[in-house]
């Protein structure tokens, strides 16, 4: 018994308001000071270091910084004229825009909280100057940022296909049926909600292919980026971590020499935006990471699954409770970490019941995403509220109709593996 | 000069994060343009990362900016949120001077070496010591803050119940 | 601690942390391994086995084992090599021809005194021969001799010894997380990669290049480290226990990867995977160099070595 106080504490500090970092940092503390005797006290503050002391989180400080030097460089008003000459005549045309941008996106990057922490700081106040709320806002933000590391290129498919033993080339291809299913349930959720609250299209009438071409002439430097990017991939010039520093380069080069408008003066600016969200993002993670490590020793989360293991040998029944079972484990502990500590402990049990590992996959990253813009413990939640501004309880309640939304598109990846299953089955 | 000390984790967390996004160009630039790999720059680029991590997060929390729940503190009225804070702090000040108190010992008391440079892991780790050391010392500075401002209240308190009795 | 158990002593429980998945034949043999210790100590000892990298690995793992943490630690030799250097000297590069040779090597006076240094900076070394396997070259050509690999940018794990024993080798060491390396060679970050059969079949990398070029030019192997001050307060009859079942863990173990490498082997050459012998001597002059690359190694580190390799094989 003993070994579930932290979890009380927690919530006793989080009702309190405590910042959500610190309430996980003290509820872990009071584990690893009065409950743990593996170790001596000091090591705890291993994890706080060990933690965030990998490569591929360096994607976070690159795409909030690209996010700040596209505000400053002239590039993000470019891309937004763009998105309104494609997408301004639809309703709510500018939220439709941070889906469809996320999706994109994807093809781009991997991790949900940078995808969150960029159009958070590009798109959002665009979206404030065209009269959508501030929770809006960043629930749409949010909920599409789920999107990004469901679509390859991503570090999540490659660790999950590491761990599950199963091909990294057929985990990437079994992603995109899954990120397109988000992209257009949150695209309807998007069109209903803006014809209910009159979110007004910011045109009149559909662009003409003319009106296009001049507009997509005058974006080209900015649309060359992510081709930039994508290219720079494809041939080997980059990983996926190091492409966010090179975004970083070419949106410093197209500012300074193509659009003019980046000046000596915006670099401290810039700076001080990286240093301020990588250092409140990253602090979030490292809590939930310093909590996660409580949760494995204490071996919480197995004791969860074999007692689901022992509940039922019924493998849509046994689904379901996974299901509920990593939607609950994703409010609370960081994606990256839940994947880690999860897969292994379900991987053997239900490959074991006949499910494809890959298939399984799938599920299971959805799943985590979910959890990650569901309360109270979502990261990429906090990623958006932290950076646009909002308050939690605003936010939940615009949250509310998109989880529904990408809840449905779970249910359908869980339950008609042929769909889930359609690309790798075609191209593998 | 004032302003500079006002500004040191930002300060400090700019030089680090743009040695980190330097370090990673220059690798790719080296690696693909001349064939050249070193093996410390990864380790640098993550390094510095660390240090951009702590330093942001301190001034984050100098400013009040990170993020909490805020269900219990609107429904309570303004004496309540303002004894709500002292309550905060005080656990925000335990909380940050024990995680000191625990870094500095971990740091002082590691001998790991890093696996490139195989330097000592006292360059990292300093970064928890220095971060959570300020956050002590800036929960010290919020706590004595709202402690002084419950004490004006509760004074004026008694001074309008004199004044409304006489 | 907890009360005495039926044989009187004090319970005492053990986290076991290794990167290996449970899949893999290290975890597996671990597994069995901890088992027949709890078994046999009847409820006196508690080892719990983390695989997978749910713990603290490598680097950190061993600060736990230092800092005298309740912990034993599965991991790279090179990971007591941070404390005491030639630990990396006796697991440099080219040295053995066959698994006996290594293990030989381990029972030599020349490493019971390095293990002697390891408990002077807190760690007990249980066992050094968890072995995983040699590493060869996966590659896009077959590689033969050094000049094969001139310009070939071969993934690395961040490591000097690596670096340096694959720039001897004639290759451009490339340093990639392992999560990156897959898509690294299939974007052609990098051209290729260092491993042993186990990673290649079992990370499925055959799937992105079809060339093992069988340079064994590492060994991959475990040590299993517990703190010297924890080994010190078990009883003596817990430190038998735990000594006997990890060093039958370790025959076992070598025994199944010698039998998984011929399977593996014959499986990869069903997935298309070609085979190729190496010119060994002449890799082997160009990385006798790395042992000199080393300040904190002791000076002649090499020629010990070989002279203790020359009486294991005059056996
Ligand atoms: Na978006
Ligand atoms: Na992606």
């Amino acid at each position: 018994m003993e070994g579930f106080y932290p979890i009380i504490i927690l919530f006793i500090l989080f009702f309190l308001n405590i910042p959500i970092a610190f309430a996980l940092m003290g509820a872990s503390m009071y584990y690893f000071i009065f409950v743990d005797n593996v170790m001596s006290m000091n090591m705890i503050m291993q994890r706080f270091v060990t933690s965030i002391e990998s490569f591929p989180y360096l994607a976070v400080p690159f795409f909030i910084m690209v996010g700040s030097v596209m505000n400053y460089s002239g590039i993000s008003n470019s891309l937004m004229q763009m998105a309104e000459v494609l997408a301004g005549h639809m309703a709510g045309g500018l939220a439709q825009v941070n889906v469809v941008l996320s999706m994109m996106m994807g093809g781009i990057s991997g991790s949900a909280n940078a995808d969150a922490a960029m159009q958070s700081k590009i798109l959002v106040p665009e979206m404030r100057k065209r009269g959508f709320s501030a929770p809006f806002s960043a629930a749409v933000t949010a909920a599409s940022s789920s999107v990004s590391p469901v679509i390859p290129p991503g570090t999540n498919l490659i660790i999950y296909a590491l761990i599950a033993n199963v091909s990294v080339s057929k985990m990437f291809l079994a992603g995109y049926t899954p990120g397109i299913l988000m992209t257009v349930a949150l695209m309807i959720t998007v069109h209903i909600i803006s014809k209910k609250r009159g979110y007004l299209p910011s045109r009149d009438k559909v662009a003409s292919p003319k009106e296009i071409a001049i507009q997509f002439i005058n974006s080209i430097w900015a649309l060359l980026i992510p081709f930039g990017i994508i290219l720079g991939m494809r041939f080997g010039l980059f990983t996926p971590t190091e492409a966010g520093g090179m975004a970083v380069l070419f949106c410093v080069i197209i500012g300074t020499f193509v659009y003019k408008k980046l000046k000596l003066r915006h670099i401290p600016i810039i700076l001080r935006d990286t240093v301020y969200g990588t250092g409140s993002v990253m602090f979030l993670i490292i809590g939930a990471k310093v909590f996660g490590y409580y949760l494995t020793l204490e071996r919480i989360p197995q004791s969860i699954t074999t007692f689901l293991m022992d509940f039922t040998d019924n493998k849509f029944v046994l689904l379901i409770i996974i299901n509920l079972l990593l939607l609950f484990i994703g409010m609370f502990i960081e994606g990256g970490a839940a994947l880690i500590i999860l897969a292994p402990l379900l991987v053997p049990a239900v490959t074991s019941m006949g499910i494809d590992p890959i298939h399984f996959g799938v599920i299971l990253i959805v799943n985590i995403m979910i959890g990650g813009i569901t309360p109270p413990f979502g990261s990429m939640m906090f990623t958006t509220c932290t950076i646009v501004g909002v308050k939690l309880d605003e936010f939940v309640k615009e949250i509310i109709p998109f989880i529904v939304a990408l809840m449905i598109v779970l249910i359908v990846l869980t339950y008609s593996a042929p769909i889930a299953m359609f690309i790798p089955n075609l191209m593998g | 000069m004032k302003n500079f000390f006002r500004n040191i984790e930002v300060i400090l967390g700019s030089i680090a994060i743009s040695i980190t996004v330097l370090s990673v160009i220059t690798n790719v630039i080296l690696r693909y343009g001349f064939g050249i790999q070193f093996a410390w720059i990864e380790e640098v680029s993550v390094g510095c990362f660390i240090w951009t991590v702590f330093l942001g997060a301190t001034a984050a929390y100098k400013d009040k900016a990170l993020i909490g729940v805020e269900v219990l503190t609107q429904a309570l009225p303004e004496r309540g949120r303002r004894f709500l804070e002292l309550i905060i702090y005080s656990f925000l000040f335990v909380l940050t001077a024990t995680l000191f108190y625990l870094s500095y010992n971990y740091t002082v008391g590691s001998d790991k070496i890093t696996s490139a440079l195989e330097v000592s892991y006292v360059y990292i780790n300093s970064s928890i010591v220095v971060s959570f050391g300020l956050m002590t010392f800036y929960s010290l500075k919020f706590l004595v803050k709202d402690i002084i401002l419950f004490i004006d209240e509760q004074r004026s308190v008694e001074k309008t119940n004199l004044v409304g009795k006489e | 601690e907890e009360a005495a158990t039926d044989t009187g002593e004090k319970k005492v429980v053990i986290k076991l942390s290794t990167k290996f998945a449970e899949e893999e034949q290290t975890a597996k043999s671990l597994k069995r391994v901890v088992e027949k210790i709890n078994e046999r100590s009847g409820g006196s000892l508690e080892l719990q086995l983390y695989p997978n990298g749910q713990l603290p690995i490598g680097k950190n793992s061993m600060e736990q084992v230092v800092s005298g943490a309740n912990w034993i630690s599965v991991d790279g030799l090179n990971f007591v090599g941070d404390y005491v250097p030639d630990f990396n000297a006796i697991n440099g590069p080219m040295l053995y021809k066959n698994f006996d040779e290594y293990l030989a090597m381990t029972q030599s006076d020349l490493v019971k005194n390095l293990k002697d240094e390891a408990a002077k900076k807190g760690i007990k070394v249980l066992s050094l021969d968890y072995l995983f396997g040699f590493r060869s070259m996966l590659t896009d050509k077959a590689v033969k001799t050094p000049a094969d690999l001139n310009g070939v940018k071969i993934r690395v794990p961040n490591s000097q010894l690596y670096m340096y024993t694959l720039e001897a080798m004639g290759a451009n060491p490339t340093p990639l997380p392992f999560t990156e390396v897959y898509s690294g060679i299939q974007q052609g970050v990098v051209d290729g990669l260092e491993g042993s059969l186990m990673t290649i079949y079992g990370r499925k990398m055959y799937e992105v290049r079809k060339n093992v070029s069988l340079t064994n030019h590492l060994l991959g192997v475990s040590a299993v480290c517990i703190s010297k001050d924890v080994w010190e307060g078990l009883s003596e009859n817990q430190r038998t226990i735990i000594q006997e079942e990890f060093d039958a863990g370790a025959k076992y173990n070598n025994d199944v990867t010698v039998e998984l490498q011929k399977e593996y082997r014959v499986q990869l050459e069903e997935l298309g995977v070609k085979f190729n012998e190496v010119d060994l001597p002449a890799f082997n002059v160009e990385t006798a160099k790395v042992f000199s690359k080393f300040p904190k190694w002791t000076p002649g580190i090499y020629d010990e070595i070989q002279k203790e390799l020359k009486e294991i094989r005059a056996k």
